[in-house]
């Protein structure tokens, strides 16, 4: 595999893109989805297009695969596969290359698998439609394909349905799919994004495994640095459309040209907890003995109980960030929705920090609801797309009884503080970036003066260069308000960089809480050291400002 | 901490409400131009009856049964002055002209599709979000619901209408409890979906109150499929009160409505089609017509829907 690292001018490139220009439908911010972009994927080399959202890497992609929607149209360049020019295929023989020549793996698995069809029907799709192979030829050939890769039990999975399988094994039924004849080029697209880091490690040693040992070639579509300096031979870095760097991956990572690409990698949190002053502020949450079953009763079936949370013990003291991570399933999002009282907890006692308000009905609720607020994850969704960013700052004071054009003024002092102009009050949603509606989004929150923050995954929509602005943000109005803020994350590289402490969730139950440092150097517990070997990168030191 | 520039908004070309263009989308729309402006004549020929040249239309005339299309007649006024009358559209068994009622008609049945339409809405969005929104009510509301689409609701408005004494009202109630049902499935679904929104949650953190957070955060997503229902509730009603009067259990007989008329011409249509042949295109052409408008306003409203 340490092969593919040399340059492949001696044999022609699997796929070579040259000045590539896409025009965007008009209207749009720009007139071209992507720009005169050039460059190659070599045999049994790992290429990956690293870029923030609206960078054009997906367009990229598509636009070889033959796959680019209607309105979107390549008006200039050249898409080479072992030669032969993709943009001036016909549909037919665009049908013969996809699934022969090249394979593609998408983010959503779930999404991508035909739910009324079993995995091997789905796999045998492929040879069906591109080989002369009879039925038993067909099904060992896809049996043999998936003990590739490490499926267990691959009889039962041919059989299986696609919600009867995990996410990660579905991810490896997808590429199973892809790679099943042979392509000279697998396309990635963010196939990891949609799973957990320690299912994420796997696929990615899987991917990286497999095209080394049949010598494809794989287009790699990612934004996340720690995956490229995980498996990429060679990096090519988009910005607005544009190629602004490109070169063998240890050179981009270590010496980055590009200002661009400097700014994503700086942005990148580190994986080494940052120093942390001690914090000695009084308690200003404490959950005890929390838990959360949900159970399903029927007439006719058997209770089922699932329990979300068990036991959890957590205290937070004001001006503290305790994180919580875990994968998905592990229960932090119950935690935190029950802390919030957007659930109540089945078992346990929350106290604020004099009074329990784990099981207060929502009339006597009200009065501490301003104390704890919540940052969702979703800033799409987490503002009323029909009311202006100002009416939905008020609300929450206006509910408490100050006066609307009170409310406003202190609107507009928050707007500055949380970096926004506060003329934009009068605007909708849907006129702000992502990552401007998370800065309204904590804006509301710090409006009803809370003294404690739920962060639930309030960064991980977010590009990495804004995800850093608004974690800077967060530690900014925690000094100023002295805040308690609970960070709910899957991303241990952010709790690394902005926690205090940390409590390690799996399964519902906590198995590890302590100061960040402590849990980061040395981690008591099994799933804490699967979770931090898992994170993709490590060896590989970003952001250290 | 200051606004650094590159934090602010651009302004983006569709500045403004989310729903700012959709009036000029909606004129633009050929179904919403083409079906508004058939309904527009209807409600225009119904509220300007008395000046279309028409006569009585529950003037009964003995003597000019059955009259074909096109007949004239001399009608002598109360001081003896005389005037030659057409009938446009022939004359019932009665003797009535067609064309004045067939006009008039158009009052009965638009003001029963518009206020079947409003008040089987209002009531269903209220039980909607009722069901949608506190959960012990759901069961017990939804299985009403559902007891009450059991019935095929032209049996169920027969039966309404003969519990009362056969009127406008009654009719319109008639026509109204099996519509209600639909209404109340629809909002509950949008509200069990818009619940669990982020901002409906943010909402309740921010400590409003719960008839504040239906009006101001829940029933706006209710406002656009609503008004597209409420284009079908007026269409099937405007059917059902014709069907009723058909069957002779609506509207009195001497009222014009257009399912009367064509009751009235039942008798005699193959010896004289024009009694059922005028209400009959009337009454397609404006459920047509608010048909039109209703799938028109579901596109430019609901964009996910178009084109199916």
């Amino acid at each position: 595999m340490s092969e593919a690292l040399k340059p492949v001018s001696q044999t022609m490139p699997v796929l070579q893109i040259k000045g590539l220009s896409i025009r965007l439908p008009g209207g749009g911010d720009r007139a071209h989805a992507v720009e005169n972009v050039s460059f190659d994927v070599g045999a049994g080399e790992i290429t990956c297009v690293v870029g923030e959202s609206g960078s054009g890497k997906s367009v990229t992609a598509f636009s070889v695969m033959g796959l680019l929607p209607k309105l979107l149209k390549p008006v200039a360049g050249q898409i080479l596969l072992e030669g032969e020019d993709v943009l001036a295929a016909s549909p037919q023989r665009l049908r013969a290359l996809r699934g022969d020549r090249m394979g593609m793996v998408f983010q959503e698995p779930m999404t991508a698998l035909n739910p009324v069809l079993t995995i091997g029907d789905q796999i045998e799709e492929v040879l069906r439609i591109h080989t002369e192979l009879d039925a038993a030829e067909r099904r060992a050939k896809v049996l043999g394909i998936m003990a590739a890769m490490r499926l267990p039990d691959p009889e039962r999975i041919h059989a299986s349905y696609p919600h009867q399988i995990s996410g990660g094994q579905r991810q490896r039924v997808m590429i199973a799919a892809a790679l099943v004849l042979d392509p000279a080029l697998l396309i990635a697209d963010e196939p990891t994004t949609a799973l957990d880091v320690t299912t994420q490690a796997q696929i990615l040693r899987l991917i990286k495994e497999l095209q080394g040992r049949r010598g494809t070639g794989v287009l790699f579509i990612t934004h996340d640095f720690g995956v490229v300096a995980e498996i990429a031979d060679k990096v090519v870095v988009m910005e607005k459309g544009f190629v602004v760097e490109q070169g063998p991956a240890a050179q981009v990572l270590t010496n980055p040209q590009h200002p661009y690409t400097r700014m994503l990698i700086g942005a990148v949190p580190s994986l080494k907890p940052a120093r942390r002053k001690a914090v000695t502020g009084p308690i200003a949450l404490e959950a005890v003995g929390l838990g959360k079953t949900y159970s399903s009763k029927s007439l006719f079936k058997k209770e089922q109980v699932v329990h979300a949370a068990r036991d959890v013990d957590i205290k937070i003291h004001r001006g503290e960030t305790v994180g919580i991570v875990g994968e998905s399933g592990s229960g932090k999002t119950t935690v935190a929705r029950c802390i919030a009282r957007l659930m109540p907890p089945t078992r346990g006692a929350i106290l604020v920090p004099d009074i329990d308000i784990a099981m207060l009905p929502e009339r006597r609720l009200r009065a501490y609801r301003r104390k704890i607020q919540v940052v969702f994850q979703d800033p799409y969704r987490s503002l009323n797309p029909r009311r202006t960013v100002g009416d939905s700052i008020i609300e929450g004071p206006c509910n408490f009884g100050l006066k609307p054009d009170e409310a406003m003024a202190r609107a507009r002092d928050l707007m500055a503080l949380v970096g926004l102009q506060p003329s934009a009050l009068d605007r909708y949603p849907h006129q702000f970036s992502g990552g401007q509606r998370q800065r309204v989004a904590i804006a509301r929150a710090l409006a009803m003066e809370p003294e404690i923050l739920i962060a639930d995954e309030a960064v991980s929509a977010l590009d990495v260069s804004v995800q850093k602005q608004v974690l800077a943000l967060l530690a900014d109005v925690q000094e100023r308000f002295n805040l308690a803020i609970l960070f709910i994350t899957h991303d241990l590289r952010v709790a690394a960089q902005i926690c205090d402490r940390i409590v390690v969730m799996e399964k519902g139950v906590v198995v590890e809480q302590g100061a960040t440092a402590q849990v980061f150097s040395a981690p008591a517990h099994a799933y804490t050291r699967a979770l931090i070997d898992a994170a993709p990168g490590r060896e590989f030191s970003v952001g250290e400002a | 901490m200051t606004a650094e520039p590159s934090l602010i908004a651009p302004a983006l070309p569709d500045a403004g409400r989310p729903n700012a263009n959709a009036l000029r989308r909606l004129v633009r729309n050929p179904a919403v131009l083409i079906g508004g402006t058939v309904l527009l004549v209807m409600a225009l020929m119904g509220l300007l009856a008395p000046f279309l040249g028409t006569i009585d239309p529950a003037a009964i005339n003995p003597s000019a049964r059955n009259r074909v299309p096109g007949v004239e007649r001399t009608i002598r006024a109360d001081d003896g002055s005389t005037t030659v009358f057409k009938h446009r559209m022939g004359t019932d068994s009665l003797g009535r002209d067609v064309y004045s009622r067939v006009v008039y008609g158009a009052r009965v049945s638009l003001m029963i599709a518009v206020s079947v339409a409003a008040v089987s809405i209002s009531i269903g969005l209220i039980l909607g979000l009722i069901a949608g929104y506190i959960r012990p009510l759901d069961a017990v509301i939804m299985r009403f619901m559902d007891g009450l689409m059991a019935i095929p609701a032209i049996l169920l408005a027969i039966a309404v209408v003969s519990l009362f004494r056969a009127g406008l009202i009654a009719v319109i109630v008639a026509i109204i409890v099996p519509e209600i049902p639909r209404v109340v499935r629809l909002v509950r679904s949008i509200v069990l979906s818009v619940r669990e929104e982020p901002y409906v949650e943010a909402a309740i953190m921010q400590g409003t109150r719960l008839p504040l957070l239906m009006v101001r955060h829940i029933l706006p997503n209710t406002i656009a499929p609503l008004i597209v229902q409420g284009t079908f509730i007026a269409a099937s009603a405007i059917l059902v009160e014709a069907i009723l009067s058909f069957l002779g259990i609506g509207i009195p007989p001497e009222t014009p409505t257009w399912g009367n008329i064509m009751a009235e011409g039942r008798n005699v249509f193959r010896v004289f089609p024009h009694n059922i042949l005028y209400p009959g295109i009337f009454l397609g052409l404006t459920v047509l017509a608010v048909n039109m408008l209703g799938d028109g306003l579901r596109d430019t409203l609901d964009p996910k829907m178009a084109g199916r």
